[in-house]
């Protein structure tokens, strides 16, 4: 161990944890899509739903967890803890509370995916893990958010900047929601009943549903994309009084928005119109932060023809801005009864999870593994503009086929003959869905295959190198 | 007229509308160009480049 003149401060940043969930990102990401692939196939090829516990019912719910809280989640605690430290120069608060968020974490992930596949759940999208799961979420996320808005408390900058206004609204809200939706009273060690009954359990379970969408798919990685579009193209953020007005916005709005999953449903008329209004207002927020990113490139747009990392970047926020206009769209009730239940809401979701979430954080990923290991950039750049090509390619193939797929489902579902009996039955609308979960298959797995690629990366990147501690630098004038 | 958990509903809606309104003003107002321009330079007040002189490997 060296250390040599540190700065101003004589102090280094804390970047273990940042590199143990920059690491795990990647491995989770692999592990996640690949069980999304698994289960694509299953669709294609039933014979491969093995027994009870290799079933789509079963490994679905796996998928989605591993996804969105072991891949998404190490993704944004892992660049949380970076941006907080670099933009309030300071190191973390409690670093040994931050070594419990890694690996209680960890804990979790690992506990949901031996619980899933044995069939313990609570039956709640996105919230299935059972209650003694469901208290180690709890322990680990208040630990996050001390360790989190403790360093921003100790920071030495005036201002906090906007990317931290992001993380910290997705703490709070996340830790909020799994409180609320979670609650459940237990019947034995892993079976409980939701504290809620009838279509007041519906509505706190979308409620819960969307604003995960909102504020963990969503406040959190706009926060990554306030750092690293920025710092990657080398110029600030192209408007900070709309990051503001867009950020409040947001907030305000998405609260409201989860009735726009009961559709049609004994949820109260009034109550589904008020989700679809405020689903529809959510549009101008969205774009502010999508023109927000796209347009810091303003100027600069040759640098996307050399660098990889910020076609991820910038081509996740496009896919940001599609996503937020379907979605949108999508809850209109008119087109809701066309496209709920059909492949289009997988479609829709996947065009902000692949496209928007694992695209800004794989270029997050790729901009920080070589400053957490003294290195200057990546071993291949050229790979990484290879796997930039595979995702886009991957997503591109599976949200067609899924719109193709979802609208002819839904116009099959709706189609009657002239004496009012049903032209198809389901399972017609089941076959001819084939060739289309065969596209599906083929997006995901080039998908997949290019976290292969950044797999390969980084472990060329890192292998034999030490890790680096960046060096505290008392805050620069912000002057320019 | 009755009160009821409706009327306080509405006020808190129309006291959140109204706040968003006040902060759109805040975002607006021409002294705020100032504290905006400093936050933005906030990612660059300091050069996060790897230095193996300075720093700590292990």
């Amino acid at each position: 161990m060296k250390t040599a003149a540190t700065g101003g401060v004589g102090e280094t940043y804390d970047y273990r944890v940042v590199r143990q969930f920059s690491l795990m990102t990647v491995v989770w990401g692999i592990v996640g899509m690949l069980v999304g692939v698994i289960i694509a196939a299953q669709l294609v090829w039933p014979e491969l739903n093995f027994g009870e516990w290799f079933h789509f019912g079963r490994l679905r719910p796996l998928h989605t967890n591993a996804v969105i809280f072991a891949f998404g989640g190490c993704a944004l605690m892992a660049t949380s803890f970076f941006v907080v430290q670099r933009t309030c120069h300071t190191r973390l608060f409690a670093p040994w509370l931050a070594g419990f968020v890694f690996w209680g974490w960890q804990t979790v992930i690992v506990l949901a995916a031996i619980t899933l596949p044995l069939g313990y759940t609570q039956g709640k999208e996105y919230a299935e893990l059972e209650w003694p799961i469901d208290i180690l979420i709890t322990l680990v996320w208040v630990s996050y958010a001390i360790v989190f808005f403790g360093t921003i408390v100790k920071r030495k900058t005036p201002h906090i900047y906007v990317a931290n206004w992001f993380y910290g609204a997705f703490i709070l809200a996340v830790a909020m929601l799994h409180l609320v939706n979670s609650a459940a009273i237990p019947a034995d060690f892993m079976k409980s009943y939701s504290a809620y009954a009838g279509v007041q359990d519906a509505m706190i379970q979308w409620w819960y549903g969307h604003n995960a969408v909102g504020f963990f798919l969503t406040a959190g990685f706009l926060g990554m994309m306030y750092y690293f579009v920025p710092k990657q193209a080398e110029r600030p953020v192209y408007s900070y009084r709309l990051s503001v007005v867009h950020f409040w916005a947001l907030i305000f709005t998405y609260m409201w928005a989860g009735p726009h999953h009961l559709h049609y449903t004994a949820l109260p008329d009034w109550t589904q119109s008020l989700g679809m209004v405020f689903s529809l207002i959510l549009l101008a927020p969205s774009w502010g932060g999508m023109i927000n990113g796209i347009m810091t490139l303003s100027g600069a747009w040759h640098k996307l023809r050399t660098d990889p990392i910020l076609k991820f970047l910038i081509t996740s926020l496009s896919f940001y801005g599609m996503s937020t206009f379907e979605g949108p769209m999508m809850s209109i009730k008119t087109v809701n009864a066309l496209s709920h239940y059909t492949d289009w809401t997988i479609g829709h979701v996947h065009s902000g999870a692949l496209g928007w979430v694992a695209m800004i954080s794989i270029g997050s990923i790729y901009y920080l593994i070589p400053r957490l290991f003294g290195q200057e950039k990546m071993y291949s750049v050229p790979a990484i503009s290879i796997h930039f090509w595979m995702s886009t390619l991957g997503v591109v193939l599976y949200i067609a086929a899924m719109w193709i797929a979802g609208v002819m489902q839904g116009l099959m579902w709706r189609a009657i003959n002239d004496d009012g009996t049903l032209t198809y039955t389901f399972v017609e609308s089941v076959k001819a869905t084939y060739p289309f979960w065969f596209i599906r298959f083929l997006g995901g797995a080039l998908f997949l295959a290019g976290m292969f690629v950044m797999a390969w990366n980084v472990w060329k990147t890192i292998a034999g190198q030490k890790a680096y501690n960046a060096p505290v630098i008392a805050p620069a004038a912000a002057h320019a | 007229m009755d009160y009821d958990i409706n009327t306080l509903r509405a006020a808190v809606t129309v006291a959140g509308f109204a706040c968003f309104i006040v902060i759109v003003i805040m975002a607006w107002r021409p002294g705020a160009q100032r504290a905006h321009h400093e936050a933005a330079m906030l990612p660059f007040a300091d050069d996060d480049r790897v230095h193996l002189d300075s720093g700590e490997t292990k």
